[in-house]
């Protein structure tokens, strides 16, 4: 039998249930409005006076990302250890708050431990057993299962392996206005149209957080009860309709905005300005701490 | 020769009813020129065709003394020249500041119309000192307050010395001060011979924003053209075209209704 649509024939919702479909809107909405505080608070740390502040955002693009790449090829655990702490070192310089990096830091650890544990287990990477998991029935190959001290090393790699990139990705992000780090992707090559899709699209994203924040407010000023999961539903995909018909609406402005001041197809952008000593500095300075870490590595 | 002259102009957007309705006037350089009419009349709409963004179905439209049509927009000498004489406020602010700061918003226009670099710089400072906002130089555009984000895009337009300026309702949403701040821009901008053509609705602002209005029907048909004062004074029209509204209330057993204009305060006798 197909269920009513009338709210009134609805069986009453329980009052976990209203809660956590409530929760999980309002958790969604809360987790974009976060965002968009996030990208604010990124660009007044990236205004700071701070030592990674001061290099110019092509340098630090080629220079870190560099950085990051050879991190990844490094296999020595000693190597990684003072890579992260020269990190560490680099984040105070630059005055970054360390709860910008809590987050990072206590989910690295957790995420990347859940993806390497099987490597740490006998059964993947053999070697001197340290702790017994598991005893299997008698005939069964491995008889055990234990926690190796090279599985343990591996994974200990990989974890710091990943802190280290993260970490300097998050360097790269924190120090450097969004705009000026899309412009930075030029030295890489990356083209004129992409460079300015994407600050358009971290541009308009706030927009759009804002409208969604006024669907979902206005939604909540007007209900009475909470409905159930199927009108609910019913409300979520409207609300995304109507969003999606402002994107239309605003993207359709925009282009009549940038076709009225003279746009005909070409993105042009302002150049940034000369390389200065310092961002030489800093691109030697990487390139004798690559050669370091690739040697000793 | 007017500056801009409008034909017979009507226009329909595609799937749409029609938006505006055999049209025709001319503005000379200088003038301060408000386009009068209710939500829906054309009045944006009209912006937009002057601005070159859409074309008539009928009549025509020249300005700077060129028929615009797509032809014409695209040929090189042109096309640009109209950019750069011709600006548009829009009245989403967040439609027009599309840029990642204020000062590459204020770049793109000199940039399309492939100015040097040092000229292009030099004239951003130049117009955020004008507008008092120079201090936003290199904020992201989505950090602003309504007031600064109008400034901006105001500035985005001005860069370029364009000599006339369409606006479309650009004190909606503004908070009083940043309104006039606005009008007091809005003011220098005249003095110093620019041409402004004002969409609005707002008839409390229009003697600080026009000379001359034109007023628009709900059927799209322009109902008069005239002094703003004038224009202001004729009651029964501004009751037709929906821009007043007749006022019902109650002195003590007496009912009476009148037009109800939020101008300036006014005063009317009762006979009882």
């Amino acid at each position: 039998m197909r269920r009513s649509d009338n709210p009134a024939d609805a069986p009453p919702p329980s009052v976990a249930g209203m809660r956590a479909r409530r929760n999980v809107v309002r958790h969604a909405v809360g987790s974009f409005a976060r965002l968009v505080e996030e990208l604010a608070a990124n660009n007044d740390i990236a205004s700071a006076p701070g030592l990674l502040q001061q290099v110019d955002p092509r340098a630090k693009v080629v220079g870190l990302i560099g950085l990051i790449v050879v991190v990844t090829l490094l296999h020595n655990i000693a190597t990684l250890a003072i890579a992260y702490t020269a990190c560490i070192a680099l984040a105070a310089a630059s005055r970054i708050p360390a709860r910008r990096f809590a987050r990072a830091w206590l989910a690295i650890p957790l995420f990347s431990a859940a993806v390497v544990l099987p490597a740490a287990l006998n059964i993947v990477t053999p070697g001197h057993p340290l702790l017994t998991l598991w005893r299997f029935e008698a005939g069964h190959v491995p008889a055990t299962l234990d926690v190796t001290d090279n599985g343990l090393y591996v994974a200990a790699r990989f974890i710091l392996r990943t802190a280290v990139c993260v970490t300097l990705a998050l360097l790269l992000t924190a120090t450097t206005h969004s705009n000026r780090l899309f412009r930075g992707l030029r030295a890489l090559g990356v083209p004129m149209l992409f460079v300015t899709l994407l600050s358009m699209m971290e541009r308009y994203l706030v927009v759009f957080v804002r409208a969604a924040e006024e669907i979902h407010l206005a939604k909540i000023s007007r209900s009475i009860t909470v409905g159930n999961t199927r009108q609910e539903q019913a409300w979520v995909a409207s609300g995304m309709g109507a969003l999606f018909r402002r994107t239309q609406s605003l993207g359709n402005d925009v282009h009549l905005a940038m076709v009225s001041r003279g746009y005909t197809g070409e993105v042009y952008l302002l150049d940034e300005p000369q390389w200065r000593v310092t961002d030489w500095a800093f691109l030697l300075v990487i390139a004798g701490t690559v050669i370091v870490l690739v040697v000793i590595g | 020769m007017s500056l801009i002259e409008l034909t017979a102009v009507t226009f329909a957007y595609p799937g749409h009813d029609v938006s505006v309705r055999d049209v025709s006037f001319a503005v000379d350089a200088g003038e301060r020129l408000a386009l009068l009419g209710a939500n829906g009349s054309g009045k944006s709409t009209l912006l937009h065709l002057i601005d070159g963004l859409y074309f008539p179905q009928q009549g025509s439209i020249s300005v700077l003394g060129e028929t615009l049509t797509e032809e014409s927009l695209e040929r090189t000498a042109f096309g640009p020249q109209f950019r750069k004489e011709v600006g548009f406020l829009f009245q989403n602010s967040d439609a027009q500041l599309f840029c990642g700061t204020v000062a590459d918003e204020l770049a793109f226009a000199p940039l399309q119309l492939r100015w040097p670099k040092a000229e292009i710089l030099r004239r951003i400072d130049e117009t955020l000192s004008l507008l008092e906002i120079a201090h936003l130089r290199d904020r992201a555009p989505y950090n602003l307050s309504g007031g600064e984000k109008k400034r901006v895009a105001l500035a985005s337009l001005l860069i370029v010395n364009p000599s006339v300026l369409l606006l479309d309702e650009p004190t909606a949403g503004l908070d009083p001060r940043s309104q006039s701040m606005l009008l007091e821009i809005l003011d220098k901008l005249c003095a110093s011979g620019i041409t402004l053509i004002t969409a609005t609705h707002d008839l409390t602002l229009l003697p600080h924003l026009a000379d001359r209005a034109l007023v628009m029907r709900e059927d799209h048909t322009l109902a008069a053209d005239g002094a703003t004062e004038s224009i202001l004074e004729n009651t029964d029209l501004l009751l037709d075209v929906n821009l007043v509204h007749a006022h019902t209330h109650r002195h003590g057993d007496i009912v009476h209704s009148h037009p109800h204009i939020h101008v300036v305060a006014h005063t009317h006798p009762h006979d009882h």
